[in-house]
């Protein structure tokens, strides 16, 4: 069943900040894809082809400024990107509240969800500690785990996951698997082509913000690969 | 998409930013209070030579100068309220001026914490004459219609433009000056006193010193702050209309 539906979708940003400059950076231009229910989507391209502005525009954090973005009614997205949207100065359990708040689950749920989400984290008493003091793959797992825990039909993968230890690799691309079984959606931004071969279903490559190639991840990455050589 | 729950989120913004401040400072929360009550002295200690005759004026002062500090700190900390949780706007599909909200109710929220020990203060030197509930929820309802406008209007201003908040801050600081907070406005000339009616916050200001301490400073300025009631609406109508375009632009401003 299709879940998110792409049309002619085209994306820009302000190539500056200056208020007399007018001029406008595209990144996405008429771009089509339809994201169908229980499948793995890989995403790959060079860097500032617009992997991440895509997801974003997904996840309904950006608006495509031409073009529509249909999602199922009710779905519920989250996007899971390098620099996790946590604030620094709170600690990692009052960042797993307050994402959870923003992900759309209510304090209540938060809270019975609080030990399995420290425990898939696996941080230790870290988690009391100011989110400024960890590392990236810290953030990335607590980011990961909070997302992973608040039942979403939609991962939005950013990334995320190649800052994390190859334990905590192995162990989120077993999640994913299970995910998927249970009819869970994601999809992934990666530049790591054996991760994206082992975890995906099938695999869009962007480049200049068009999809140039889509389909089985072996054809496409194997294409890709060629490309880039 | 998610459907966030704003007045859960807002709550916990607020709490958040309490606890931030309690452990950011060795002593905590005591500078709520002593924060503002320090500007009274720094005022009192340099203009009290020229209201000399004037037993009511720390009174005067203390009303007017925790009341302005508010109103400052308030549309002061509004300016950074969305551009310093650019790493939120660009990781969760939000209204940015949830940001901009919880910012302003901390600030209420510690007001009325001062409020209360102004009133103390004022009991205690037989200086409070309360001017009763109507006039303290009429100056309320036109008050926090006006610094809630103000507040969105920077806040948006300096997502785009984010030069603005130095000249924001200046203009507050001259706005201090000319808003009757240090002389009530009565001493200067006929001329600046007519453009100073243009000034939403000289009748603010008047107005909580008559709830407060009655008569003895001046009425309440029911058609003026009926005004500035009025012109807020209007711009807070304004920014809702504009809202739906600002929420497609403040995220690609702010991650730029």
């Amino acid at each position: 069943m299709k879940i998110v539906s792409i049309d002619g979708v085209s994306l820009s940003y302000p190539a500056s900040r200056s208020l007399f400059s007018r001029r406008k950076k595209a990144v996405i231009q008429d771009l089509n894809l339809n994201i169908v229910s229980g499948e793995n989507v890989g995403i790959i391209g060079r860097n500032g082809v617009g992997k991440t502005s895509l997801l974003k525009m997904i996840a309904g954090i950006l608006k495509p400024d031409a073009g529509t973005i249909w999602r199922k009614p009710e779905l519920r997205s989250t996007f899971i990107g390098v620099n996790s949207g946590f604030v620094p100065f709170m600690t990692g359990k009052e960042n797993i509240y307050l994402t959870g708040l923003l992900l759309g689950m209510n304090e209540q749920r938060v809270g019975d969800k609080l030990t399995e989400i420290i425990d898939y984290a696996d941080i230790g008493n870290a988690i009391n500690d100011q989110v400024a003091s960890y590392s990236s793959g810290m953030q990335s797992r607590l980011a990961f785990s909070i997302s992973l825990h608040s039942d979403p039909d939609l991962l939005l993968i950013d990334e995320a996951l190649g800052v994390g230890d190859r334990d905590f690799r192995k162990k989120s691309s077993e999640s994913l698997r299970t995910m998927i079984r249970e009819d869970t959606t994601a999809i992934i931004v990666s530049h790591e082509v054996e991760f994206l071969k082992r975890v995906c279903n099938q695999v869009v490559w962007i480049e200049d913000g068009h999809v140039v190639r889509q389909g089985a991840p072996s054809a496409v990455l194997e294409e890709y690969d060629m490309a880039a050589a | 998409m998610s459907r966030v729950s704003y007045p859960s989120l807002l709550k916990y913004l607020v709490v958040a930013d309490f606890k931030s401040d309690i452990n950011r400072y060795f002593l905590g929360f005591f500078w709520w209070l002593a924060e503002p009550l320090m500007y009274v002295a720094v005022f009192y200690i340099a203009f009290s030579h020229f209201r000399s005759d004037d037993e009511q004026y720390i009174y005067f002062l203390i009303v007017g100068v925790t009341t302005w500090r508010w109103l400052a700190t308030s549309i002061n900390l509004a300016t950074n309220s969305i551009v310093t949780k650019k790493r939120i706007i660009g990781h969760f599909s939000i209204n940015p001026a949830i940001f901009t909200l919880s910012s302003l109710v901390t600030q209420i929220l510690k007001y009325l914490v001062i409020l209360v020990f102004v009133c103390a203060l004022l009991q205690l030197s037989g200086q409070l004459k309360f001017a009763g509930i109507q006039s303290l929820l009429f100056w309320i309802v036109c008050t926090l219609s006006c610094v809630l406008a103000f507040s969105l209007l920077v806040a948006f201003l300096v997502a785009y433009i984010p030069d603005l908040r130095v000249p924001i801050s200046q203009a507050l600081m001259l706005l201090m000056f000319i808003s009757g907070v240090i002389f009530p406005i009565d001493g200067v000339s006929e001329e600046l006193r007519a453009a100073l009616q243009f000034n939403p916050f000289v009748h603010i200001i008047e107005g909580v010193r008559f709830v407060l301490m009655g008569e003895s400073q001046g009425s309440l300025p029911v058609i003026e702050l009926s005004a500035v009631f009025l012109l807020s609406l209007m711009l807070l109508v304004g920014i809702a209309i504009a809202s739906s375009s600002l929420a497609t632009d403040i995220p690609k401003r702010v991650l730029l």
